[in-house]
């Protein structure tokens, strides 16, 4: 996994997962993989809350975004970024997140907007 | 010329997001360049709700789509899944789900999040309107 090549299609999610943007980003990413895009994600801001092990949605009647994360691989999306900034202002490990992700340094996160197709942010 | 694909996220007065993708759109048609696919995406279903009243010395958003639709005959996509949780549905939707009515703006139509990669396929660009 290599943050210096640029999908076709970049995602950008800037919210936890207990919101629909959330949901929807992830939906649509998968959606890119089931018609084989080469696509990325970029959990920025908030959006790396997304990764923290023990979720469990049924507290608040919601599924867990946690559990279809892992889905991501299996559609073929294996480049997952995070922004390196907002894991240090929370406060958090990256070696602890459900998934591996490439943490991007403010100039790594420009250059891949810039060079990608596609941008959708949610 | 260029050819867009343009994303609304946001519903109508809640936000930017809406009259902006609105205005934009309109002029990228008065340049010249065409509009591949309009695609209305989570809140920004409520775009195409034929149920809007604003009051009369305002815009009325959805209609104003809707005109803006059938001028061009564009193609203007309101994501199923967002619109059915959303309170949005066709005819045929709300007698497959037995609601009391239907309520999506003619000229738009119901679809598949497909319809949106087919249109980062073939669109030249891909234009994001979220709150």
């Amino acid at each position: 996994m290599t943050a210096a090549k640029s999908p076709e299609f970049l995602f950008i999610c800037r919210h936890s997962a207990w919101t629909s943007q959330a949901s929807a980003c992830l939906e649509t990413v998968l959606t890119a993989g089931v018609f084989e895009q080469d696509a990325a994600l970029i959990l920025e801001g908030d959006g790396i809350l997304q990764l923290l092990p023990g979720q469990d949605g049924s507290v608040l009647q919601q599924k867990t975004l946690a559990n279809q994360l892992p889905a991501l691989e299996l559609y073929g999306i294996t480049r997952v970024y995070v922004e390196y900034a907002a894991a240090k202002e929370r406060g958090l490990n990256l070696d602890d997140f459900i998934l591996p992700a490439v943490p991007l340094q403010p100039g790594q996160l420009k250059d891949m907007i810039a060079n990608s197709r596609h941008v959708l942010v949610f | 010329m260029s050819s867009f694909a343009v994303v609304v996220q946001g519903a109508p007065y809640d936000s930017q997001a809406a009259l902006t993708a609105y205005h934009f759109s309109r002029a990228v048609l008065q340049s010249g360049h065409s509009i591949y696919r309009l695609f209305f995406y989570q809140d920004g279903v409520h775009n195409a709700s034929s149920l809007c009243t604003p009051p009369q010395d305002e815009l009325n958003l959805p209609r104003a789509w809707q005109q803006l639709i059938q001028e061009h005959q564009l193609d203007a996509v309101v994501c199923i899944a967002s619109a059915l949780k959303r309170g949005i549905a066709d005819a045929g939707e709300a007698s497959r789900y037995e609601l009391p009515v239907s309520n999506l703006l003619a000229g738009f139509t119901i679809g598949g999040l497909g319809l949106l990669m087919d249109a980062t396929a073939n669109a030249d660009r891909l234009l994001n309107f979220a709150p």
